[in-house]
C-alpha cells in the first residue's frame, strides 16, 4: 500500500483481487466491479437501485460460473 | 462531506434564526467562533450533531433545546439545518420539531419532530424528502441510512469533540476500548468497502439465505410431495386391484343369480302347470271326470271351457248313431212314399223306382240307413247282390219278392214307425212337415257331424298331448322344500350381490377420490418442479454473497492494517511537532488492537506508565485524531469546542500550529481566554482563516445571536 494517507483506487482493487485468490466461487470481475458500483452510487442514490444492481451483479457472475 | 452553511432556529439559546457560513471554495479551512461562557459555544457543536443524529435521550433531550423564549413567544418550530457538500452534491439536512406557546417555560413540550433532506436544495433539480407524512416532500424511511453515509455517528467522535474531554478519549485508546477500536476500523476502512460489506450482508446474504430456506424447505416439500404421490399412486393400483376382484365377483354372482332366478321361476310355475294341467283335462274330460277340478279352477274359468271335447265327440256321435239309425227309416219312408208314388199297381217300374230311389240314396243302405260305398256293381245287383250292408249285416241282395216284403214290413212297421220316426224326425229335425224330410240333408248333417267329430277328435289329440307334457312336467317338478331351498339360495345370492354393489360403488368413489388426489398432487409438484434447482441456485448465490462479503472483509482488514500504520506514523509525527518533550519521545505505537502507546527511547510504553501530563495526553489525542482523520476515506468537517483545554501555552501554540494540518474544514469554537490576537494574526497571516464569528448576549438578556466578528476586532474578549 502506498504511504499517501489514502490506498488509491488501483490498491483497493488490487488488494480485493488477492484476497479473491483464496476464494473458487468469487472472481476478480465480481469484486471490481461491485467496488466500482459501490463507488459509483452517491449516497441518496443508493437507497433506489443499489439492491436490485447489487443481487443482479452477483447472480450474473454466479449463474454464468463465470470462476 | 463540508460546511456550506449551518442555520439554529429557536435552538437552545438562540431565539429565531442564527448562522453560521462557510466558504467552501477556499483553501483557508478555519472558521473560527468566539464565545464567552454560557452564551452558546457548546450549542453550536451539541446542535450539529442532533442535526446529523437527533438526541439518544429523546423527547426529553428535544424539549430542553426549544428556546424559551420562542415557547413563551408564540407555537413554533425548533430547528438545525445544515447545508453541506458530499461526493460532488449539495444537500439540505433539517433536524425539526414543534412546539406549542406556554405561560411558562417549563411548559414547553417537542412535538412531531422530523427529518428532511433535500438534494440540490434551492435549484431546479430540488429533491425533497421527509420521514414523516406531515410535510410535503417525498417519504424517505432510511434517512439514519444516508447520513451513516455521510459521516457515521460512531466516527464523529474523532471529528467534533469538545477539547476539555479529550484527555479522556487518550484513556480510552490506551485500554483499546471495543467501541473506540471499532470506530477506528469503520473510519480506516474505505467506505465503498464498507458499504460492499453492508450491502452484501443486508442485500444478498440475508435476502438468498431466506430465499434458500424457502427454496430447500420447497424441495423437501417436493420430495415429499413425490413420495406422496408414490404412496397415493399405490394406493390407487390396489383399489383397482380390487375394484376388479369385486367386478369379478358381481359377474359370477349375477350369473348364479339369473340361474337361480330361472331355476326358481320355473319352480314357482308349479302352481301354473297343475291349474294348466286340471284345465287341459277339464277340456278333454269335463269337469266331473276330474277330482281336483273344482277346487283348482275358478267358476268362472269352468264357465269358460263349458262343454268337453270328449262330451262333444259323445254328443256327435249320438247324433250319428241317431241320423243313421234313423236315417234307415227316414230313407225307407221317403223310399216308401216314393214307391207308393211309384208303385201304383206293383208294376215293375217299382225296381227301377227303387233302384232310382237307391240310387238317390247312393251310399247308404237303405235298410239300416248307414252309408256305404255304392259301386254301379251293387247297383247291378240288386237282382243277384250277395253282399250284406256291413253295417247291419243284411244282405244287400234284395229280390223284388223281398222288396215288396219289405215294403209290406216296413210298411207295417213302417206306418207305425214311420208315423213314429217321422214325428221322431220332425221333432229331431225341428221340422213341421213331413216334407221337409231330407234324407240328402240328413247325410249333409251326418257329414258336417263327422267333420265336427274329425275336428273333436284332433282337438282331443292335442289335448291328450298337452295333458301328456303337463303331466311330465308336473311329475319332474320341484317339491316345496327344494322350492324353497332355491329361494333361501337366490336370496344369499341377492344379498351377496348387494353386498358388491355396495363394495364396487365404495371401490369406485375411492378410486375416484384417489385420482382427484393424484391430479392434484401431480398439479402441485407442477408448480413445485424446479424447487431442488431454485434450492442449488440460491445456494450458490448464497455462498458467492458470502465468500464476496469475506473477501471485501479481508480486503478491508488489510487495508485498516496498513491505515493503522500510516495513522500511527502520522500520530506520530504531529504529537512530535506538538509535543514539548520531542527529544524524549520517538512518537506513538498502535498496535492491532489499537491501543495507543508511547515510544520512550526504544522502549513502548502503556500512558499509564509513562504518565504523561494533561496536556500531553490531550496532545496524544489531537495527534491520533488528526492522523486517523487524514487516513480516512470520509472526509469530514472538523469541529472542536473549547480547543486548548488544559494546554499550557506552549503546547497550546503547537496546537494551534497543527491545527490547520488536521483537515480541510475546521471550526473552532473558543473562549476568549483560549486565543489572544497574536493567535489570529497567525492564522491571518498564514492565510488559514475563512471566517471568523462570535456569540453575543447583551447585558440581561436570556437569547444569544451570532454575528461575524466586528472588523478591527481579533477576539470576541477583545476590549
Amino acid at each position: 500500500m502506498s504511504e499517501s494517507p489514502l490506498p488509491t483506487e488501483e490498491e483497493i482493487i488490487e488488494e480485493l483481487k488477492e484476497s479473491a485468490e483464496d476464494y473458487d466461487l468469487v472472481s476478480d470481475n465480481l469484486v471490481e466491479e461491485l467496488y466500482l458500483m459501490e463507488k459509483d452510487y452517491s449516497t441518496m442514490e443508493r437507497r433506489h437501485g443499489i439492491t436490485r444492481d447489487v443481487r443482479q451483479l452477483i447472480e450474473e457472475h454466479a449463474d454464468t460460473d463465470e470462476v | 462531506m463540508k460546511f456550506e452553511r449551518l442555520e439554529f432556529h429557536n435552538f437552545k439559546p438562540f431565539f429565531g434564526t442564527e448562522s453560521i457560513q462557510f466558504d467552501t471554495d477556499s483553501d483557508q479551512p478555519l472558521t473560527l467562533v468566539c464565545a464567552k461562557n454560557d452564551v452558546g459555544k457548546t450549542a453550536i457543536l451539541e446542535g450539529i450533531k442532533f442535526c446529523l443524529y437527533g438526541f439518544d435521550e429523546g423527547e426529553e433531550a428535544r424539549t430542553q433545546c426549544i428556546n424559551r423564549t420562542a415557547a413563551l413567544d408564540s407555537s413554533g418550530e425548533t430547528s438545525v439545518t445544515m447545508w453541506v457538500y458530499h461526493d460532488g452534491e449539495s444537500y439540505k439536512i433539517k433536524r425539526s420539531h414543534y412546539f406549542s406557546e406556554v405561560d411558562s417555560a417549563e411548559d414547553r413540550s417537542s412535538e412531531n419532530p422530523y427529518m428532511q433532506i433535500v438534494i440540490a436544495p434551492d435549484t431546479e433539480d430540488e429533491d425533497i424528502y421527509i420521514d414523516t407524512e406531515e410535510e410535503e416532500g417525498q417519504e424517505i424511511d432510511d434517512a439514519e441510512d444516508f447520513i451513516s453515509d455521510l459521516l457515521p455517528e460512531k466516527t464523529v467522535q474523532f471529528f467534533m469533540f469538545d477539547g476539555d474531554r479529550i484527555q479522556a478519549f487518550a484513556e480510552k485508546l490506551e485500554d483499546a476500548d471495543a467501541s473506540i477500536r471499532n470506530a477506528i476500523e469503520q473510519i480506516l476502512g474505505i467506505r465503498e468497502i464498507q458499504n460492499a460489506i453492508n450491502d452484501l450482508n443486508d442485500i444478498a446474504i440475508s435476502y438468498y439465505r431466506s430465499e434458500y430456506n424457502d427454496a430447500s424447505s420447497e424441495a423437501e416439500d417436493y420430495e415429499n410431495k413425490k413420495d406422496e404421490r408414490e404412496e397415493v399412486a399405490g394406493e390407487l393400483d390396489e383399489l383397482q386391484e380390487e375394484l376388479e376382484g369385486i367386478k369379478s365377483d358381481l359377474e359370477e354372482t349375477e350369473e348364479q343369480l339369473d340361474i337361480k332366478k330361472k331355476e326358481l321361476a320355473d319352480a314357482e310355475n308349479l302352481e301354473e302347470l297343475y291349474e294348466s294341467y286340471i284345465e287341459a283335462r277339464v277340456r278333454l274330460y269335463g269337469v266331473d271326470e276330474v277330482p281336483d277340478a273344482e277346487e283348482t279352477l275358478d267358476e268362472e274359468a269352468l264357465d269358460d271351457i263349458g262343454e268337453s271335447v270328449v262330451e262333444k265327440i259323445r254328443g256327435i256321435r249320438v247324433q250319428q248313431k241317431n241320423l243313421y239309425t234313423d236315417f234307415g227309416p227316414a230313407a225307407a219312408v221317403v223310399a216308401a212314399d216314393n214307391l207308393e208314388d211309384h208303385m201304383p199297381e206293383q208294376d215293375s217300374t217299382i225296381p227301377k223306382a227303387l233302384r232310382k230311389t237307391l240310387r238317390e240314396h247312393e251310399g247308404a243302405c237303405l235298410v239300416c240307413g248307414q252309408f256305404f260305398e255304392v259301386d254301379e256293381s251293387h247297383a247291378d245287383d240288386f237282382d243277384g247282390a250277395q253282399d250284406a250292408c256291413e253295417i247291419c249285416g243284411r244282405p244287400l241282395h234284395i229280390t223284388e219278392d223281398d222288396l215288396i216284403d219289405r215294403y209290406e214290413e216296413i210298411e207295417k212297421d213302417a206306418t207305425d214307425d214311420a208315423v213314429r220316426l217321422s214325428e221322431k224326425i220332425y221333432a229331431a229335425l225341428g221340422l213341421q212337415d213331413e216334407e221337409d224330410i231330407s234324407p240328402s240333408s240328413m247325410k249333409d248333417e251326418f257329414g258336417s257331424l263327422d267333420g265336427d267329430s274329425s275336428n273333436l277328435e284332433q282337438r282331443k289329440e292335442q289335448l291328450e298331448s298337452r295333458i301328456s307334457r303337463l303331466d311330465n312336467d308336473l311329475d319332474n317338478a320341484m317339491d316345496e322344500t327344494e322350492r324353497e331351498s332355491l329361494r333361501d339360495r337366490r336370496n344369499q345370492l341377492e344379498t351377496r350381490r348387494e353386498r358388491l354393489l355396495v363394495r364396487q360403488g365404495e371401490r369406485q368413489s375411492g378410486i375416484s377420490s384417489k385420482k382427484e388426489e393424484l391430479s392434484e398432487i401431480n398439479d402441485e409438484l407442477d408448480e413445485m418442479e424446479g424447487a431442488t434447482e431454485r434450492e442449488v441456485r440460491y445456494k450458490r448465490l448464497l455462498n458467492t454473497s458470502e465468500e464476496t462479503r469475506n473477501v471485501f472483509q479481508e480486503a478491508k482488514r488489510s487495508i485498516v492494517n496498513s491505515q493503522r500504520k500510516k495513522v500511527q506514523n502520522e500520530a506520530s509525527r504531529l504529537f512530535l511537532e506538538m509535543s514539548n518533550k520531542s527529544d524524549l519521545y520517538e512518537g506513538l505505537d498502535i498496535d492491532k488492537e489499537y491501543r495507543l502507546r508511547i515510544k520512550v527511547e526504544d522502549e513502548i510504553r502503556d500512558l499509564s506508565e509513562q504518565d504523561p501530563s494533561q496536556g500531553a495526553r490531550q496532545i496524544i489525542a489531537y495527534a491520533f485524531n488528526a492522523a486517523v482523520a487524514r487516513s480516512t476515506s470520509w472526509e469530514a468537517p472538523f469541529v472542536i469546542d473549547t480547543p486548548t483545554g488544559r494546554l499550557d501555552n506552549e503546547h497550546k501554540t503547537k496546537l494551534f500550529d497543527s491545527l490547520p494540518e488536521f483537515g480541510s474544514q475546521i471550526m473552532i469554537l473558543y473562549q476568549p481566554r483560549e486565543m489572544n490576537r497574536d493567535d489570529i494574526i497567525r492564522f491571518q497571516d498564514e492565510d488559514n482563516l475563512a471566517n471568523h464569528y462570535q456569540i453575543t448576549r447583551e447585558e440581561g438578556a436570556s437569547v444569544s445571536t451570532i454575528e461575524p466578528l466586528p472588523e478591527g476586532e481579533y477576539t470576541c474578549g477583545d476590549d
